[in-house]
């Protein structure tokens, strides 16, 4: 490894090594001291109200979206183009993205420290390692998020739109737990009690007063925590319900899905968007977009999914969003964030015409939110093998725990904090040994 | 486990290598598969990396790999592997104390082993306890061995171990403490844990309660089943949308890649007071002959009504208070009053939560 510079092959126990307080973090470690210790020289941005954060699962090939090389292994239709910053794109695959470089970031020296998508999905999710001992209390960034912006108590603060299966609030608590809706055009019909015609609203207000009547004891002293959440259920229910300004959250028109598309993702970004626009409470949209584990046929329009496809998707969806959120004066305060668990192999396809899963380089995108866009930040290799130039201060491939630590800053959330006071007593930091600068926000997003 | 390398994995997968596995879609969709097992007399596992999959990957080596039990370092007697690795699995006595914790953790809502999936096997024997400050993993070895021991004499009697559980006096414990309670009584099993029910008993315990259960086709059972607890697969039942739409807003998962979830949301909260598939069951509704309507049609005094409406929906007699705040919302129109009061308790924390 030393004597290598192109070699960037560092283990966790490298990087900890060259963190400064390295001494004093074992010290602490061994004593087992649990301390609320926030860095004084974290710089905390601030730019961003709200984080639309799009999940995309399966892990995309990094080649095929935002790191696209010259080889032989691009279809003929590929039409590489150069933007300003050093930014390159497929016109083919990103045409919507392609007219707006200027307020997209692309992360190209990121790199993975999973290869399998159960353990990538969870290090995305919560920018700590899946481990059975502690996966009780180590809750998805949205919750964290929540946590610590949301004040207005109409909407949940955290959302997560188009299949969930991963972390939620955990110890963190009920009022934290990620509201999952279903997208259809209709919106969401549970907002109304709709069983008696014009009457609907008044039996409902009888039955739900009766209800509050006979459940008092119970709810002044339930049983234990978690029916104590349950009843706190029915009072954010109760508030969601009969509002004009709520349920148009979970509206939409056919000119939003002729826009956006009319897939359950696309659909699930329009309500991320109604969500963010409301500034009713809601600060974290965690939206997902399946099927990127492109094993096979990428290049095959026949074949459900291809690149063709998931870019297309992609691109669509993302370019009416921030045309949306530019229109409705949102977008410096949005910050948009597109990536997977890993990235995919480098170079020639294998030979069912895919790419396999590739953990030493992928590529995140950003924009929104006080990106300063039209730049690329650090590179791969010819192949898009192994990450050759960090392109930010650390001089280092940039990880999940980076940036979870540039997320928070946006959104004026101090990564080095950490909470003491969980259930097993067990010190849970937003981001790993952040507060030794072990890892730190990448600033150059910003500036 | 931290200190198994990733040869003696490899080993242990091996003993599927001569596995044939057909999936066969059953329905006109698609949505359902049945999966046929096979095994061929030959074959081992030669690692993942051939000349016809190129890229730069991690090399395999020591391939090809034969079976070896990573527990015990025992190696397959006969040619079925497969068959080899189930008798070698199911005689080691980790899987008896892993079954026995399983039900403990189902009846009493916390594991011995808590979670239950994830054993430190370094850390359970009591003659052998790890050095401080660790402590051993299980809060009751000795209960855990003993449970164990009875699980294998039994011969594997899930029924025996589940009649021996709920006939405890730890079972039938309340969920009130007498007395204050603190957190490190916890361990001690001295309250009964409330749980929120699963998806399945949900559905199961909102049709009993309303009296509106509905025979539901299962993909090759001759007789239809009436619960959700005795359907076979998350894709049943496959002829009935609104049960499994129910089933999965409650958590079910699909068994593979979903696991389940049974914490409440809330939007769960809003499907409960609003959803038609809830609400129905709580009109009067002749056809269905819900509890409402047999109710209704009965000549029981109010009072002996609203015990019913109790006694068939939260398992128990109205209190007193409960009875006097009922009556006191008591409204002329009998067929709303009874319908408002079945919706009431549907939506009552003691109907959704075991305690």
């Amino acid at each position: 490894m030393k004597g290598c510079p192109s070699c960037y092959k560092m283990t966790r126990r490298d990087w900890l090594k060259q963190a400064a307080s390295w001494t004093a973090f074992m010290s602490l470690a061994r004593t087992g001291e649990a301390q609320v210790s926030v860095s004084p020289s974290a710089n905390v941005r601030g730019t961003a109200r709200a984080c639309i954060f799009i999940n995309l699962s399966g892990a995309p090939s990094h080649l095929d979206t935002f790191d696209p090389k010259d080889g032989p292994w691009n279809p003929f239709d590929a039409d590489l183009r150069q933007y300003p910053g050093g930014i390159v794109l497929s016109n083919t695959l990103f045409p919507q993205l392609s007219k707006i470089t200027n307020d997209l970031a692309v992360l190209r020296s990121v790199s993975s420290w999973e290869a399998e998508h159960t353990r990538g999905q969870f290090y995305m999710q919560t920018a700590h390692p899946s481990n059975p001992a502690f996966v009780a209390e180590t809750p998805h960034i949205g919750a964290v998020v929540g946590l610590e912006k949301s004040s207005d108590d109409r909407l949940p603060p955290f959302f997560t739109l188009n299949s969930f299966a991963g972390q939620g609030a955990t110890f963190l608590g009920g009022k934290l737990q990620p509201m999952t809706a279903p997208t259809n055009a209709g919106g969401l019909a549970t907002l109304e009690h709709s069983f008696y015609g014009n009457e609907s609203q008044t039996r409902f207000e009888e039955k739900f007063k009766l209800l509050e009547d006979l459940e008092g004891p119970l709810r002044a002293a339930p049983f234990d925590r978690r029916m104590a959440d349950h009843s706190d259920f029915y009072k954010s229910a109760r508030q969601l319900m009969y509002q004009q300004g709520i349920s148009n959250v979970f509206r939409f028109s056919s000119d939003d899905t002729g826009r956006y598309g009319d897939t359950n993702f696309a659909r699930s970004v329009i309500v991320a968007r109604n969500a963010i626009q409301a500034k009713s409470g809601t600060v974290f949209v965690n939206v997902t977009q399946q099927g990127w584990d492109t094993h096979q046929n990428m290049f095959d329009r026949r074949y459900t999914p291809s690149i063709y496809q998931l870019t297309n998707e992609l691109d669509r969806a993302v370019g009416a969003l921030v045309e949306d959120l530019k229109a409705s004066g949102d977008f410096a305060q949005t910050l948009i964030v597109m990536m997977g668990e890993f990235g995919r192999t480098p170079g020639d396809l294998n030979s069912r015409g895919g790419r396999d899963h590739h953990k030493y380089a992928m590529s995140v995108a950003m924009l929104g939110g006080g990106v300063r866009g039209g730049r690329a930040i650090g590179a791969t290799d010819r192949i898009g093998d192994r990450v050759t130039t960090p392109g930010w201060s650390a001089q280092r491939p940039i990880v999940m725990e980076d940036l979870a630590a540039t997320i928070y800053s946006a959104l004026g959330i101090n990564w080095t904090k950490s909470i003491t006071d969980t259930p097993s007593g067990r010190k849970f930091e937003y981001v790993p040994y952040a507060e030794y600068g072990v890892y730190t926000a990448v600033e150059e997003v910003f500036g | 486990m931290a200190v198994r390398r990733r040869s003696e994995f490899m080993r242990m997968s091996a003993f599927f290598s001569r596995m044939n596995m057909n999936v066969i879609p059953v329905d006109a969709f698609n949505q359902q598969n049945r999966v046929i097992i096979s095994d061929r007399p030959v074959g081992s596992y030669h690692g993942y990396v051939n000349s016809n999959n190129p890229g730069p990957r991690p090399s395999r080596v020591g391939a090809p790999y034969e079976p070896v039990f990573m527990l015990t370092g025992e190696k397959p007697r006969g040619g079925n592997w497969r068959e080899e690795f189930a008798r070698m699995l199911v005689s080691d006595r980790q899987f008896a104390r892993a079954a026995v914790n399983y039900l403990w953790a189902h009846f009493f809502t916390v594991g011995i082993v808590d979670p239950p999936d994830a054993w430190d096997l370094g850390r359970i024997n009591p003659k052998q306890p790890p050095a401080a400050p660790w402590g051993l993993h299980p809060t009751h070895p000795e209960l855990i061995e003993a449970l164990a021991d009875e699980f294998i004499r039994s011969n594997y009697s899930v029924r025996r171990m589940i009649r021996l559980m709920v006939e405890s006096n730890a079972y039938q414990l309340s969920s009130r403490y007498p007395g204050e309670w603190k957190p490190e009584f916890a361990p001690y099993f001295a309250k009964h844990f409330p749980r929120r029910l699963l998806a399945e008993e949900i559905y199961d315990a909102v049709i009993t309660a309303t009296r509106t259960e509905a025979p539901m086709s299962v993909q090759g059972f001759d007789k239809p089943v009436l619960y959700a607890t005795q359907l076979p697969d998350p894709t049943e039942p496959s002829q009935d949308f609104n049960v499994r739409n129910f089933l999965t807003n409650f958590g079910r998962g699909d068994w593979w890649q979903l696991p389940r979830n049974s914490t409440t949301t809330v939007i769960q909260v809003l499907y409960f007071m609003n959803d038609s598939a809830i609400n129905n069951r709580t009109f009067d509704n002749r056809g269905m002959n819900t509890r409402v309507s047999t109710l209704l049609r009965s000549t029981a005094s109010d009072d002996e009504l609203v015990r019913q409406m109790f006694l068939a929906t939260l398992g128990r007699d109205p209190a007193e208070h409960e009875m006097a705040t009922v009556n006191a919302a008591k409204i002329d129109d009998r067929e709303r009053w009874l319908s408002n009061l079945q919706w009431v308790l549907l939506n009552k924390l003691d109907f959704i939560f075991n305690y």
